[in-house]
């Protein structure tokens, strides 16, 4: 086991990271910014080590000062939390050129997997089901239209040099298909100097499930389930659940076993989570991507499953087994996890940071807070506006809307807007309660009421 | 590493060390004494001497906590011992340097193993002796080095006059040697690392007037 384990983060992930290697009775590095001198993971670590001013570029993301910050105070492992260098194939090298362990998998899966086109094509290669597409560039509409056809409407036409949602449109048919293509391939010709187009099947309100995947030095291949994390605002998570009250046990077998197989074909190492698109009728399963890191809502897991990832984490590293209670562990109760974020959801969700002069957190049975603020912090406005992760586990899905419901309710942060009251009318809502919610219904629900 | 800033758990310990491998001195602050966990003073004593390539000597640290009660039940703010290769300091509340000024205004001229007027604040004010001139904080995480190498005499002094761009010291890290340079011509009043020691991103290294 590791003596000096350095957490490359900030804010509850690094607090959480502090937290399983004092546990472990290892002992803990915090690197800051100077805007977080004085955040709770900086006091509450073994040691800290001042890494640059505020901005994440001269700071979190710097590998050199955070490779510095190791040696100096002889870390002999690295935890990069998530964000930041986690998925940086090129931290990973370097620690490993510096003799320090980077907890997570090497350097060539975080590559392999990271870009976006080779991972499809080594999920494809290794049976799991992708959403069809062309081939590659598509020399013209034409073309594009005999693709369309074979992969079935709708489509979405996408640029490959498109970003931020440019270049691309949905063909829901034959006849508007030519338009759209044009469309598509003058906005990308305007914007990114390239018209060149793919075609991709447009996966029509689909859902985000995502499967939690565990590797380690001793064969043991794992996944530990699904979350649903379809309630998105803009492509980011606010709501996830464990286990989805959408899919199948059926289709959670077969998307199980693909996540097994992906990772075996990979040689995979550590956490990861796979994230899949599932069609409206819940009855196809598509790969999106895969995250080679510990997400943000692995707590729900955590907490249905029975097991602590992030322990789990740093003992693969050290080159222990996967704990003996997490191998064979079934699925128990229902969790539900929010997302606090310092933003007003009643005005466009903008940021709001600021000093926090009153902090109550809620409690009582199954509610569990992550979190690295406290009353009288400052949330600093260089980094992403979370604050908090508020976490419920109940014996079933409708105890646990309950107990959510009662939790934010408790839930007292003077001095700044969050996204609280927002959250509680998503929890209120009859489609949540039903579990009839899919990707686009944030922005939906958003639209009707004229925010 | 020390640490700045306000919080709810002030650093308890500051260590500061001798370059010829003696642990000089742990200074406890006042108001931790009252919540300091034992693992701060523990994990700073070994940092400490893990800095000066000492092994951790038997000390037992709940020892320590003990005399460090004493001294504050009783208003004593320095405490020495001696045994064999061992040598420990105490002393609590303000800096040696303080401590020292306010002894040249006492009559008496021994150093005193027990002076309750010496947790007074220094005559000057409060404030720990800085030295005037603009602070040279350090711009990258590393090790602190006044020379080039163990045989070459120091990079600077005080008293020194620096022009812009003259060499003031290295800082190692990853096994690369960054010179770091002046940015403006003046005199160095004070050399705030010692040399081999750890810095942090924003550390004061000099000041310069």
């Amino acid at each position: 086991m590791f003596s000096r384990v350095l957490v490359a983060n900030r804010g509850e992930i690094a607090l959480r990271i502090i937290r399983a290697c004092r546990e472990l009775g290892v002992e803990s590095i915090a690197v800051y910014s100077e805007a977080d001198i004085d955040s709770m993971h900086v006091q509450l670590a073994d040691d800290s080590v001042c890494i640059g001013p505020g901005p994440s570029k001269e700071s979190y993301l710097r590998p050199d000062r955070i490779i510095a910050a190791a040696e100096i105070t002889g870390a002999d492992a690295i935890h990069p939390g998530y964000g930041f260098l986690s998925e940086n194939a090129r931290f990973a090298e370097i620690c490993e050129s510096c003799n320090i362990k980077f907890i997570g998998p090497s350097a060539d899966v975080i590559r392999t997997m990271g870009d976006k086109n080779t991972a499809r094509a080594t999920a494809t290669a290794h049976g799991v089901p992708v959403t069809p597409g062309s081939k590659g560039i598509v020399s013209g509409p034409a073309e594009g239209l005999e693709i369309a056809r074979e992969i079935g409407f709708p489509v979405m036409i996408k640029a490959t040099a498109g970003g931020g949602g440019r270049g691309m449109r949905p063909a829901m048919n034959e006849a508007e298909f030519e338009a759209q293509f044009k469309a598509a391939s003058r906005e990308a010709e305007a914007c990114f100097n390239n018209g060149d187009c793919y075609i991709e099947k447009l996966v029509l309100d689909p859902h985000h499930i995502e499967f939690q995947v565990l590797a380690d030095d001793h064969g043991n291949y794992l996944h530990l389930g699904e979350r649903d994390c379809s309630m998105q605002r803009r492509n980011q998570k606010i709501i996830e659940e464990c286990p989805s009250p959408f899919i199948s046990p059926e289709l959670r077998e077969r998307m199980g076993e693909a996540s097994i197989k992906l990772i075996k074909a990979i040689n995979y190492r550590n956490a990861g989570t796979i994230e899949y698109l599932v069609n409206a009728d819940a009855t196809d399963f598509y790969f999106m991507e895969m995250n080679t890191r510990i997400q943000v809502e692995h707590p729900v897991t955590e907490e249905v499953m029975g097991c602590e990832l992030i322990k789990e984490q740093i003992r693969i590293a050290a080159g222990e087994p996967v704990s003996e209670h997490v191998l064979g562990v079934e699925a128990r109760g229902h969790s539900i996890e929010c997302r606090i974020n310092a933003e007003d959801p009643y005005n466009n969700f903008a940021s709001s940071p600021g000093t926090i002069d009153l902090w109550y957190a809620p409690g009582g049975k199954g509610v569990r807070v992550d979190t690295h603020v406290y009353s009288g912090y400052t949330v600093p406005p260089y980094y992403d506006s979370m604050i908090a992760k508020l976490i419920v586990t109940a014996s079933s899905r409708s105890v646990a809307i309950a107990r959510m419901k009662r939790a934010l309710a408790e839930f007292t942060i003077r001095g700044i807007k969050t996204t609280i009251p927002f959250q509680q009318e998503i929890i209120d809502h009859p489609d949540f309660i039903n579990g009839k919610y899919d990707i686009a219904w944030v922005a939906n629900f958003l639209k009707e009421k004229g925010l | 590493m020390k640490r700045q800033g306000t919080d709810l758990t002030r650093p308890a310990t500051v260590a500061k060390s001798e370059g010829d491998g003696k642990l000089e001195s742990v200074a406890i602050n006042d108001d931790a004494l009252r919540c300091c966990p034992l693992g701060e003073i523990r994990h700073t004593a070994r940092q400490a001497l893990a800095l000066n390539n000492l092994s951790l000597i038997s000390v037992d640290l709940t020892e320590i906590r003990k005399i460090v009660k004493l001294m504050d039940e009783h208003g004593l703010s320095q405490f020495q011992f001696e045994k064999e290769d061992f040598k420990l300091k105490l002393k609590k509340g303000t800096d040696l340097e303080d401590l020292q000024g306010l002894l040249r205004a006492l009559p008496s001229a021994p150093f005193p193993a027990a002076a309750p007027a010496l947790a007074a604040p220094a005559p000057d004010g409060g404030a720990a002796p800085v030295s005037e001139g603009e602070e040279i904080s350090s711009p990258m995480v590393g090790t602190f080095y006044r020379k080039a190498s163990p045989d070459s005499p120091d990079f600077v002094n005080v008293g020194d006059t620096i022009s812009e761009g003259q060499t003031l010291c290295i800082i190692e890290a990853m096994k690369v040697m960054n010179e770091i340079k002046a940015e403006r011509s003046g005199i160095i009043t004070e050399i705030c690392v010692d040399d081999s020691n750890p810095v942090q991103y924003g550390d004061a290294l000099f000041r310069v007037k």
